[in-house]
């Protein structure tokens, strides 16, 4: 067709042509990563804890005076319970995305075994009673709740190793691979007699620390023993009708404040905050990224429209000349189109290989995810459509020009 | 003839306005971009304690031993027992000495109507202050001696003190804590390394710093507990009580020390050698001997203190800073290449290929001047939305300086006037007589 009149073209106008497939092909190759990294971060953004996080707040409070046993423990949990916007409440180490603290903990399949990596799993280790299953909306696989009789009940820093055990399914696979966790024993310390039986698996429960990792096991595995621990320093996780959050915070607080007026509160925390605050850098780089991606996409665009408009005006008496000698407005909208595709391909392609090539590099040095294919395709579609359009415009203006008015200026 | 260029080149660009507004707008970006992924670089990396960092060095002893770590990671953990940052600190085999950790405690102000709050302690030996330079504004840290015989003493933080205290010299007024009565024996002026290398343990490198001191020996004493991780070898849970974690196998004091000539780093190295042997002979460590002396800019490094993500940026800054430029020149090829009537009759009046050549890159000067300008503002503005973005740590690190703007500004006009070269340069070879007769 018109290949060879372009490619002649571009022969006399070598550096005008090396800079737009730089380009374009410097632009994917950025683009692309910036895609990937987002997407991986997104993902990252939205894994689910397994709770039933839109009607969940968690408050942490210390007592300065008054007693603290398991008796006024449970009237605090009580005195919530009365509230009628509130599901449940469980007392708690920790909840998940709560952020870091000593919550890691390893549980073996033999006693002995704990430092043997085959044999064990590390693990995040939450301490709730019967309620915390309700309150925290988990859903169980397998087996049942613990009931009344199976809590251990003490002060904090009393030596008690329950006999029942709740696991995650993450962990649960990964202590016992082949069947079912269900009614198999496990040690969570060196001494022989203190098995723990784990008698329900439930389908998700994050770890506190599951922000900050990308690890499956770190993020997802979680072991909830039957253990309520009364002291100065406490932990509620609530559970409220959905769309009562608000004002069943202030209520639990202020009813709280009534059986102990010694107390200072940490903030009320609302779980989508708790997952806001937990993903916040995530998130911020998402968005910073995102925002590069868009002004570089911007400037290559701009900067695709000003070199054609300038070659348009350069080849003023040429597209005249054509026009007289009989070429058509569509001849010459396609000619610019043409040649800009010839040179959006080749950028694309050099773009594609370097973006390849960087995430590989980003990959190996960095840890971030491969780009994937999909995710590369995508962005050479948007590469090469941007291109296409910002030479879109001079290609239409060039189709305007007169023949009569280019040649009189020969 | 430098103002001659200079008129010309202004005449230049109120030529051909849009061309020279885009060529500026993708330099300021490009600038932008690059500058603020520095600058956040640039505080993360740098030095936390400058004049010193050569001599402080974080210890490490390997208590926990391989069945502690991953598989093939010989990193001994970051924290030591408390039976090891004592034992290393009566040994004092280095010039200075200091194990430390942090912990909660709670306020009450002396006004009853104001509510308690919650700060954070550093609890520390005494060559703290000593050790990593602490400035103060009123009154004297503890000293090795004094420390064990005075009774409950503090030192605040000066926005601790500003707090309770108004920023009045508050030494020998008394503060509670915890509900009992601590004496303030001096108040820190602004000290805030960044980061905060002295404590990487907890990840919050970047955020505020302590909000007072107390000594290690009257806080263990009194029971108080780290605020921040404690991490135990699998299957040796901390005990109950605070004396069962006092005499446990779990880390959780940061151990530094100050020696400031290479013989001492060497001497200390096989002091520390020594004593893991030690415990290797007497039973505790059934691994080889495996500690770290390391001095605050390899810690940093092997603490990844400065995050993969502030490098990522860096390098998604310089690509985008790439593309600019290669923007940038496109279009002054284009915006030269358009001249080349104008060129050829200056040519053809007489003016050498210098001439147009130091004219071109004149204007590539002053769009890059342009641009720098711009690309203050834009920098400013994407450091806000750093801000905006990363509350807490960030916001004390994306901070513009002079040095920054300075480098903002320098460094647009020389990568326009570096890519204003072969634009310059091709105008340089035009023909007069071609040129005369197209126009």
């Amino acid at each position: 067709m018109e290949i060879v009149p372009i490619l002649a073209a571009l022969r006399r106008n070598k550096s005008g042509a090396l800079l737009a497939v730089v380009q374009i092909a410097l632009t994917l190759a950025i683009v692309s990563n910036i895609v990937s990294i987002v997407v991986s971060r997104t993902y990252l953004m939205t894994r689910p804890t397994g709770t039933q996080e839109h009607e969940l707040f968690a408050l942490g409070y210390r007592l300065t005076g008054g007693i603290a046993n398991v008796s006024t423990l449970e009237a605090d949990l009580n005195s919530i319970r009365t509230n009628s916007d509130v599901v449940d409440v469980v007392a708690t180490n920790s909840y998940p995305l709560r952020g870091g603290g000593w919550l890691q903990g390893s549980v073996g399949l033999i006693p002995g075994a704990l430092s043997s990596r085959r044999l064990s799993a590390h693990t995040a280790v939450y301490q709730m009673d019967q309620h915390g299953l309700g309150t925290l909306g988990l859903e169980l696989l397998e087996g049942r709740n613990f009931n009344a009789a199976e809590i251990e009940r003490g002060q904090t820093g009393t030596d008690s190793v329950p006999l029942v055990a709740i696991v995650s399914k993450a962990l649960a696979l990964e202590l016992f691979p082949h069947g079912s966790a269900l009614g198999k024993l496990i040690y969570l310390t060196f001494d022989p007699d203190r098995p723990i039986a784990v008698i329900g698996v439930v389908d998700r429960l994050q770890s506190p620390g599951a922000a900050g990792t990308i690890d499956e096991h770190a993020s997802e595995n979680s072991i909830i023993l039957p253990i309520v621990a009364a002291g100065p320093i406490g932990l509620f996780v609530v559970r409220v009708r959905p769309g009562t959050l608000d004002t069943a915070m202030r209520e639990v607080q202020d009813a709280l404040f009534k059986t102990n007026p010694n107390r200072i509160f940490g903030r009320l925390r609302p779980f989508d905050e708790i997952r806001r605050t937990a993903y916040q850098k995530d998130r911020a780089i998402a968005i910073a990224l995102s925002t590069i991606g868009l002004v570089l996409v911007a400037i290559t665009a701009f900067a695709i429209v000003g070199l054609t408009s300038f070659w348009v005006i350069r080849r003023k008496t040429q597209i005249g000349l054509r026009r007289a000698l009989g070429a058509t407005r569509l001849g010459i909208v396609r000619y610019f189109l043409l040649e800009n595709a010839l040179l959006c391909s080749v950028g694309v392609a050099i773009g594609a290989m370097t973006a390849e090539t960087l995430s590989v590099w980003l990959w190996s040095r960095y840890g971030t995810d491969r780009l994937p294919l999909f995710e590369l395709l995508s962005s050479v579609l948007i590469v090469a459509a941007l291109g296409q359009g910002a030479a879109a415009l001079p290609a239409l203006r060039a189709a305007r020009i007169s023949p009569t008015e280019a040649l009189r200026a020969l | 003839m430098l103002n001659y260029h200079f008129r010309l080149a202004v005449a230049g660009i109120r030529r051909n306005p849009v061309l020279t507004l885009l060529i500026v707008a993708a330099v300021s970006f490009g600038v932008a971009m690059t500058m603020t992924a520095v600058t956040v670089l640039y505080v993360m990396a740098g030095d936390p304690i400058p004049g010193r960092s050569g001599q402080l060095f974080a210890v490490q002893i390997d208590s926990g031993g391989p069945p502690s770590r991953k598989a093939g990671d010989p990193e001994p953990a970051t924290q030591l027992t408390y039976r090891d940052a004592l034992a290393l600190l009566d040994a004092r085999a280095a010039r200075r000495q200091v194990a430390m950790y942090e912990t909660s405690m709670t306020v009450a102000p002396a006004n009853p109507s104001l509510m308690p709050f919650s700060i954070f302690v550093r609890v520390t030996s005494p060559d703290f202050f000593a050790m990593f330079d602490v400035p103060m504004l009123y009154g004297h840290s503890w000293s090795q001696s004094n420390a064990p015989q005075t009774g409950p003493i503090v030192v605040l933080g000066k926005k601790l003190n500003e707090r309770l205290f108004g920023g009045t010299d508050s030494v020998g007024k008394s503060v509670a804590l915890n509900g009992a009565s601590y004496q303030v024996i001096a108040v820190t002026d602004d000290w805030d390394p960044k980061p905060r290398f002295y404590d990487v343990i907890g990840g919050q490198n970047f955020e505020e710093g302590d909000d007072a001191y107390l000594p290690l020996a009257l806080s263990i004493g009194r029971g108080l507990s780290t605020a921040e991780y404690v991490t135990c070898p699998p299957g040796q849970p901390p005990g109950d009580t605070f004396a069962d974690m006092l005499r446990s196998e779990c880390v959780w004091l940061q151990f530094w020390v100050q020696l400031p000539h290479q013989a001492e780093v060497a001497g200390y190295r096989r002091f520390l050698n020594n004593y893991s042997r030690d415990q290797q002979r007497s039973g505790r460590f059934a691994w080889p001997a495996n500690p770290r002396l390391r001095n605050v800019r390899d810690w940093l490094v092997a603490q990844k203190v400065v995050p993969d993500d502030a490098r990522l940026s860096v390098i998604v800054a310089s690509g985008f800073f790439a593309v600019c430029l290669v923007s940038a020149l496109g279009l002054m090829l284009a915006k030269a290449l358009g001249r080349s009537a104008e060129f050829g009759i200056r040519r053809a009046l007489g003016a050498s290929g210098r001439d147009l050549f130091s004219q071109v890159v004149v204007e590539s000067g002053i769009v890059g001047l342009l641009g720098g300008v711009c690309g203050v503002t834009l920098t400013l503005l994407c450091l806000r939305a750093l801000r905006t973005l990363f509350p807490g740590g960030m916001g004390r690190i994306a901070q513009m300086d002079e040095s920054l703007l300075a480098a903002t500004i320098a460094l647009a006009l020389l990568a326009t006037i570096v890519v204003g070269f072969y634009p310059a340069w091709r105008s340089m070879h035009v023909a007069p007589a071609l040129q005369m007769k197209g126009g």
